[in-house]
């Protein structure tokens, strides 16, 4: 899909429970969708000043993220069991990155 | 890297309560069987309810669950979790509300618990099912039970 590795970092406050959480449900979809991507949690203070090229993360910290990230796309989980949603998500941030 | 699953890290530590007057006091119950059990120290239960004022209500991650914690750096002394079905649910201001589920974690090293987040998100995959299911629980042998049913429904498919 993406010529270029994608640097994606996922977030939740700590960077630690939830953000290793979704580091994992992450790294699957982009291995599913053949991605060359790395990608890597922070904390909500590190991951806005991350050049990343997606952040993952939950709406309460996406809205302060989208004021001040370095990030080139943000995409917001609601639900952290729903796969298919967060897989659609990144593939169409992909894309937007990509086109 | 730690073999445990999600049911070798919760143990024993369930609890069923019909109602709970607030979100800190869900919490609180929760973090008490980690307290009990020396899987934390006294003051990380404190943490997960300030992280989530400070933070937000990120820690509601799915429909209906919940899963507070705080830093391994907060007092974390070993890899555990406990699990709290709230019958009457209670609120934490989250887009997932109301909560019947509240899964406390600690860990005291960032990476020992991939198998453990493994199954929570084979579980969270259907939260919606997960907490019908176990909310008709009405003692921790039946909440236990009921998990450990899902689980193996999971499984197989």
């Amino acid at each position: 899909m993406a010529t270029s590795r994608l640097r994606v970092v996922t977030a939740c406050g700590l960077g630690t429970g939830t953000a290793l959480y979704l580091k994992m449900v992450v790294e699957e979809i982009l291995r599913k969708l053949n991605v060359n991507a790395s990608v890597e949690t922070a904390d909500s203070s590190l991951a806005p000043t991350i050049e990343a090229d997606i952040i993952v993360t939950a709406p309460d910290l996406a809205e302060s993220f989208k004021k001040r990230s370095r990030a080139r796309a943000i995409v917001v989980v609601e639900n952290y069991g729903d796969k298919a949603s967060i897989e659609a998500k990144l593939r169409s941030a992909i894309e937007e990155l990509n086109g | 890297m730690s073999a445990a699953g999600f049911l070798d890290v919760i143990g024993d530590r369930f609890q069923v309560v019909d109602e709970v007057s607030s979100w800190e006091e869900a919490v609180r119950l929760a973090g008490s069987m980690l307290v009990r059990d020396g899987v934390v120290e006294p003051k990380y239960v404190d943490k997960m309810i300030e992280v989530t004022k400070e933070l937000g209500p990120y820690a509601v991650i799915a429909p209906g669950v919940a899963m507070p914690h705080a830093r391994p750096s907060d007092g974390a002394l070993k890899l555990g979790a406990s699990l709290l079905l709230v019958r009457g649910s209670v609120n934490f201001g989250s887009h997932n509300d109301p909560v019947r589920i509240v899964i406390a974690f600690a860990t005291p090293d960032k990476e020992a618990h991939l198998q453990f987040l493994q199954e929570l998100a084979a579980l969270l995959g259907r939260a919606d099912d997960l907490v019908k299911q176990l909310a008709v629980s009405h003692s921790k042998e039946e909440l236990a039970d009921s998990i450990r049913n899902f689980m193996r429904v999971c499984r197989e498919g």
